[in-house]
């Protein structure tokens, strides 16, 4: 574990096509064509990206146990910037210089003022400039994604292969092949392989 | 440990016994002053060793009950106090918890008593449309697939052939709305939610039980 900065780079760049930005058997985050991308460096290394376009995030954050299934899936049009820590070679090929046209079509005046929104989410997401433990990044160990909510806080999924983490400011979800942990406002549900453990609040 | 407990217990019993015998040869009120102040030196002695003796037995029945540590009264109080806060709080949780799983301790939630007042708040429409998504046979059927196991449309396809494709999809989909099935958006399957298991046992149970009826 080290800590380590950041700093978001001085070209922007946009997708010339749709990509899937991370699918397991539990969830997908796809991001659409001309989708805005800000090239988020770790100790001068790029390792991830605000994003701002169309895009979608579906999760399963269902639980199966042998009284039923507990739980509904999450299925969100994304159309606000967000960010993804996580390392993914394909993306590159996917990204162009982005234009003044660009900027407008997602209502920013220019460059900067994008930069600034961007600047403001790794804000929010890193703290003050600094990172902690991010080294598994370098081994193209898993995705970070962030995502504004409604109540202005940030809505966080971890993921790696099919291991998920997802925390919203109501909901916290982990899976881990047949262990999973459901937390909702009115219970927390614990299930192993169908075998469950319901906790009612 | 135990030889201690021997020791003083021995040595208290000797202590009595002589004094005991003394106050039977001479009387106690016509002890010597030098004897009477002995007297008293012993009995002190027999206090304090009566309270050792108090002290590692008490520490003896510890050690039986478990790991004896002397933290002092103080720390001892405060962990004596959390573990308290701590056991009521998992006895709280477990009392409105239920426990399911194949083979697995059950824990069942002890249920309110259900007044009129509480069934009114229960909404008449919800009701309709959760008794409306159980009553058609087609429905039930795939109910009952479903209580077997999560399925992928193609497995209910083929598991119920009396059922055309596009009219299975529209069941679902009643079903799915009436919060009795939910489907994952990722892999499609269909999966039998709480409510559902329940609505389903008990639709059967009911006309199982009205069957019953018809027959006495």
């Amino acid at each position: 574990m080290t800590w380590r900065n950041y700093e978001l780079e001085n070209a922007v760049l946009k997708t010339n096509e749709k990509v899937t930005l991370w699918q397991s058997e539990r969830g997908i985050v796809e991001i659409d064509e001309d989708a805005l991308a800000l090239p988020i460096l770790l100790d001068g290394e790029r390792k991830g990206y605000v994003f701002h376009g169309n895009g979608k995030l579906v999760l399963d954050t269902i639980v199966e146990t042998d009284k039923g299934a507990i739980g509904r899936p999450v299925e969100k049009e994304i159309n606000a910037p967000f960010l993804m820590i996580g390392q993914m070679k394909e993306i590159e090929q996917k990204l162009v210089q982005a234009d003044r046209e660009d900027f407008a079509s997602k209502n920013y005046e220019n460059k900067e003022v994008f930069r600034a929104k961007a600047e403001d989410l790794c804000h929010r997401f890193f703290g003050k400039r600094r990172m902690h433990g991010c080294n598994c990044f370098d081994n193209d160990c898993g995705f970070v994604f962030a995502f504004p909510n409604d109540a202005e806080e940030l809505d966080v999924l971890v993921a790696k292969e099919d291991k998920i983490v997802y925390k919203t400011k109501s909901t916290v979800f982990v899976s881990n092949e047949d262990k999973v942990v459901l937390k909702t406002p009115s219970e927390v549900i614990l299930s192993n392989d169908r075998r469950s453990f319901i906790i009612k609040r | 440990m135990r030889s201690k407990v021997y020791i003083f217990r021995f040595v208290f019993d000797a202590y009595r016994i002589e004094l005991v015998e003394y106050k039977i040869q001479v009387g106690e009120n016509q002890m010597p002053d030098e004897l009477k102040e002995e007297v008293k030196k012993l009995r002190e002695e027999i206090a304090n060793l009566k309270e050792q003796l108090e002290e590692v037995t008490e520490k003896k029945r510890r050690e039986r009950h478990g790991i004896y540590i002397d933290v002092g009264n103080r720390v001892q109080d405060y962990i004596e106090d959390v573990m308290e806060g701590v056991a009521e709080g998992i006895h709280g949780e477990l009392e409105k918890s239920i426990f399911v799983g194949p083979g697995g301790v059950r824990i069942i939630r002890r249920q309110e008593p259900i007044s009129i007042e509480n069934e009114a708040e229960v909404s008449f429409q919800k009701v309709a449309e959760c008794m409306s998504a159980l009553g058609h046979e087609h429905r039930l059927r795939i109910l009952r697939e479903l209580m077997k196991g999560g399925k992928y449309i193609n497995d209910l396809e083929e598991k119920l052939p009396e059922i055309t494709a596009s009219t299975l999809s529209s069941h679902l989909k009643v079903l799915e709305e009436a919060g009795l099935v939910v489907q994952e958006k990722v892999r499609g399957r269909y999966l039998i939610t709480i409510p559902g298991r329940t609505a389903y046992k008990m639709a059967t149970r009911v006309a199982s039980f009205l069957e019953r009826g018809k027959q006495l």
